[in-house]
């Protein structure tokens, strides 16, 4: 306990201080260190690294209080989060916080008197297919519901490292290639293998122990050694995890428990048959599907960015390399020149994937160009991959992160970097052990740091962690969180490729766009570009989620129409129920209606119908979803996360989203309605940085597109979708009630009253109308108005 | 030099200076609060936003620390430029309505109602004193802490620490600290007493 170590606490700075260095940059990592280590960031710690690092006290305040992962108060010995993610609020997320919160008596944010348990919130996991995501100290718990959380709230699992493989420094392209046949021919001989999803969606349903049963099981059909195992990267579908493919043939199991696997090893591995009960099978048709790639969900993908995630342990570069991997940066490093990787770049037409599609070829010329003071240039990758509902970046990193390290050395060299930083969020665990852990690999087989493959060139690659700010991910806020500085934005009328990070040309590109590098050199840009559309090039990857009956990651060509990911991969809307709208580009987008939903994916065109492609969140609503629910959703999100530097941003969002409350809640005008148009194009057309330009958007697209709705809230105080809970009120049809009092014991708030086997009521005073009721009752009695 | 147009008329300026800059060379009048002389430029208040037109694209910026460059056309008073620096007066004076220089600005430019609702916090946040104490007294005794509309200009953990000198430049320099307007007292509450007498005549801007 916190307690018990406050004595040690100068010991503990000094010892933190001195493994990460004084640098200022390390700030992040040290308040980090001291946060795990005592659950809080007391004020002596504090003191003491202002002390040691000579940094003004006032900064470092600054600091901890701005990231929500840094605490001033003493927290629980366990932390209890709940996602606060479009995904997971369309599922219902709040319904589950506010049972935690009932369950522990505790507030949202508090902590429970005797300090066992701290609740908090988060502005999305990223783990958006499994939604309502719960985390208990690290361990993801998935498809939540109320009545699951009493038995969950105790567990936790530990991870472990997987063994480092020895290294052996490659010094030349020609090394790289023998290296290559040998790991091909030594450790992957077998015909037989399995791939387990380890994904974070998959391993919130148990995929972990699928693994390792799996590997006692071979071991005791003395198999290990023959038939290669793999806890590989997201496969995308996490809808179905956990999920076992079975090569060659790519067999394709989903939704596989531990006792599923003897079957799996006696039939498909040793026999070579197939286990029909653990097949995907349609949900309409009923068909099912024996290899993957006949699943109509990946049917219509086009994997080329994502399917080495399938195949890869991130654990371990011999298998990027035995695939590949590599290739494209020896290319780069011996048969081009740094003009000729940009070029390359600019005629794939590569547009970077992190939501406003500038140009990567544009950027990188700029920065090549612009002038260091003392040569030295950085090449940044975000991995701050905030918006609610997405998490590619995510998976990639996670899954491949020998991809996107290749892709940014590939980048340095062209720029003529030296320093590469890769800054990823804290929620993300597993995507910072991950790359934290293929840095090294590449380091030790000379992929990266001094004299790359013998060719002289130096480049190095540090992780740095965000600490909980939405804000962080935009590039001058990110460049001043990597400087151990608050991450707020800064004007940037000069370019950051002029003058971004230490005030050095800096270039900075998304996670995705990075690991389509290696693609452009490997396969050359007129192939890459032949695939979408004139002015938006490659696949784009989208995590498609909400009510959607195939949740997980696609990767589709650009070009592709809403509808063909919404219908033929996604497949439809489950329950039944009528799509209402697609939401992209996260809380910088927009909601798009049913008419248009056949227009292309292409970053012009989403931008032309008042939304964007954004990082990629897809997020499907359906006629249960209230349009101005949505935008309330987005703008308490978005005050939540503004910087508060600018004042349309700080204050304008904060009224924006008053009136929106009044609309919920019955209460407006439609001259209100007039002044939060009037209002929203005032933050767009004067905050200081992009959160604030575009945080009008979901707020105009759905006045724009859903009119009705709002008049209805206005006018006829009515809420179509039954979500807005001023305005609609829950009734018992006393016919249709048996009195099996269901409803009577799940009521939370005791407003439902009546014996056993007579009808019941519910008293209006007391009903919080949070709907428990609607969803237990099985007679249809219960009534939403 | 760098030629470009300010309000209608060509005129030079030199390489480096800002918009604000040229204007204020010229005696073009552009209101700001959170830019003074001799302190970092922060472009957080957003009040000197003006309209710049560079090819067919016109947009709004800071003209505090946008750079002059050759061809732009710049509009210190057009409709655009109004209308956004009207509601942002009307936002700061919904959070701090007893503050003189923002009820004289509300005047001077025609702000004649607050039509938000918000609690007297008597701060906009310009941040010119953690600028004034960190950059011209080399202070570094007071910050910004928390975020969003959580922000507060704040000393450490609330106490005055060993590297405040109690030299008062904070205050000097605080837009809101000042001798209240004696025309205001609640939020939401517009004096005005002075609109006719200072307000700007309708301005040449070139629309």
């Amino acid at each position: 306990m916190a307690e018990n170590k406050t004595s040690g606490i100068a010991e503990f700075v000094s010892r933190v201080i001195e493994e990460n260095g004084a640098e200022r940059s390390m700030l992040a990592a040290i308040l980090h260190s001291i946060q795990q280590e005592y659950k809080y960031l007391p004020e002596q710690a504090l003191r003491d690294v202002a002390a040691t690092m000579e940094v003004p006290l006032v900064d470092i305040y600054s600091v901890a209080t701005f990231y929500t992962s840094f605490s001033l108060e003493p927290k629980g010995e366990h932390i209890v989060t709940v996602c606060m993610g479009t995904a997971c609020h369309v599922r219902k997320s709040p319904m589950l916080l506010e049972e935690i919160c009932r369950f522990l008596s505790v507030e949202p944010g508090g902590t429970t008197e005797d300090k066992s348990f701290t609740v908090e919130t988060v502005n999305c996991l990223g783990a958006c297919a499994m939604g309502p995501v719960l985390v208990v100290d690290g361990k993801y718990y998935g498809e939540m519901t109320a009545g699951k959380v009493p038995r969950i709230l105790k567990k936790y699992q530990k991870e472990e490292y997987p063994p480092e493989p020895e290294a052996m420094r490659l010094r030349s392209p020609g090394e790289l290639s023998g290296y290559r046949d040998s790991v091909q021919q030594t450790r992957y001989s077998g015909e037989t293998s399995v791939f387990v999803c380890s994904g974070t969606g998959c391993q919130a349903s148990g995929s972990l122990e699928v693994l390792e049963s799996m590997r006692l099981e071979l071991k005791s059909h003395g198999l290990n050694g023959k038939v290669m195992v793999r806890g590989t990267g997201c496969h995308g579908f996490c809808e179905r995890g956990p999920l076992v493919v079975i090569g060659p043939d790519n067999v394709f199991y989903q939704k596989v428990k531990p006792d599923d696997v003897p079957r799996i090893v006696a039939e498909t591995v040793i026999n070579g048959k197939v286990v029909e009960s653990l097949l995907y099978e349609d949900p309409t048709t009923g068909e099912k599907f024996e290899h993957k790639e006949e699943v109509p969900f990946y049917a219509k993908q086009n994997r080329q960015i994502l399917g080495p995630n399938g195949v890869l342990d991130p654990y371990e570069v011999d298998d990027h390399i035995a695939r590949g991997g590599y290739s494209a940066l020896a290319k780069a490093l011996f048969e081009m020149e740094p003009e000729q990787i940009v070029d390359e770049v600019d005629r794939a037409g590569l547009r970077g994937r992190g939501g406003g599609g500038f140009p990567a070829a544009d950027k990188w010329k700029a920065c090549r160009k612009a002038r260091s003071v003392d040569g030295v240039k950085y090449v940044l990758c975000n991995a701050d991959e905030g918006d609610p509902g997405a998490f590619m970046d995510r998976c990639l990193l996670e899954g491949n992160p020998h991809s996107v390290i290749e892709g940014m050395i590939i980048g340095a060299r062209a720029i003529g970097a030296s320093h590469g930083y890769v800054y990823v969020r804290n929620e993300y665990p597993l995507a910072v052990k991950s790359v934290t852990h293929a840095i090294k690999q590449a380091e030790e087989k000379g992929l990266l740091g001094k004299d790359i493959l013998g060719s002289g060139f130096d480049f190095e690659i540090s992780v740095s962690r965000g600490s909980g700010a939405f804000v962080s991910g935009e590039s001058t806020a990110l460049m001043a969180s990597i400087e151990g500085r608050v991450g707020e934005p800064r004007e940037k009328y000069i370019h950051t490729a002029v003058r971004g990070l230490y005030v050095r040309p800096t270039n900075l590109n998304n996670v995705e766009t990075w690991a389509n590098v290696p693609l452009i050199i490997n396969e050359g840009a007129e192939k890459y570009a032949s695939v979408g559309t004139e002015n938006s090039k490659g696949t784009k990857i989208f995590s498609l989620v909400g009510k959607i009956t195939n949740t997980g990651l696609v990767e589709v060509p650009m070009g592709i129409t809403l509808r063909e990911i919404i219908y033929d991969i996604g497949g439809g809307i489950p329950n039944g129920k009528k799509f209402k709208a697609v939401q992209t580009g996260g809380p910088s987008g927009g909601c798009l209606p049913e008419s248009l939903i056949d227009i292309p994916v292409d970053f012009d065109r989403l931008t032309e119908v008042g939304s964007m492609m954004g990082s990629g969140g897809m997020i499907v609503m359906d006629e249960d979803t209230c349009m101005v629910d949505v935008a309330r959703y987005f703008l308490e999100f978005l005050c939540d996360e503004s910087c508060g530097k600018c004042t349309p941003c700080r204050e304008g969002l904060k009224h924006m989203l008053n009136i929106v409350v009044e609309v919920t809640q019955g209460t407006a005008t439609m001259e209100r309605l007039d002044l939060l148009e009037e209002l929203a194009e005032v933050v767009r057309d004067t905050s200081l940085c992009g959160l604030g330009q575009t945080a009008p958007n979901p707020v105009l697209s759905t006045v724009k597109y859903f009119t009705e709705e709002y008049r209805e809230h206005i006018s006829e105080k009515k809420c179509r979708a039954g979500v807005c809970r001023a305005l609609v009120t829950y009734e018992i049809d006393a016919v249709a009630c048996t009195g099996c009092v269901r409803c009577l014991k799940a009521c939370p708030s005791g407003a439902i009253g009546g014996e056993k086997k007579k009808p019941h009521t519910i008293d209006g005073d007391k009903c919080e109308k949070c709907g428990i009721c609607l969803e237990v009752c099985e007679f249809d009695a219960v009534i939403r108005k | 030099m760098v030629n470009l147009i300010l309000d209608g008329q060509s005129v030079e300026a030199e390489e480096g200076w800002t918009i604000l800059d040229t204007a204020n060379y010229y005696g073009v009048d552009i209101p700001t609060l959170c830019y003074v002389e001799g302190l970092s430029a922060y472009s957080a208040c957003r009040l000197c936003v003006v309209e710049v037109k560079r090819g067919v694209r016109s947009r709004l910026v800071a003209s505090c620390s946008f750079p002059v460059q050759d061809g732009i056309e710049v509009k210190t008073n057009s409709e655009r430029v109004r209308r956004a620096r009207n509601v942002i007066i009307e936002l700061m004076l919904a959070e701090t309505p007893n503050s003189r220089t923002l009820q004289c600005l509300a005047s001077k430019y025609g702000v004649t109602e607050v039509r938000f609702k918000g609690e007297d916090r008597n701060c906009i946040l310009c941040g010119l004193c953690v600028r004034i104490c960190d950059e011209q007294m080399q202070g570094g005794a007071i910050a910004f802490a928390k975020r969003g509309i959580e922000r507060e200009v704040s000393m450490p953990f609330h106490k005055t620490p060993e590297a405040c000198r109690d030299c008062g430049a904070c205050l000097y320099i605080c837009p809101v600290c000042e001798l209240p307007c004696m025309g205001t007292l609640q939020p939401g509450e517009l004096c005005n007493a002075c609109l006719d007498a200072v307000q700007l005549e309708p301005f040449p801007s070139g629309d």
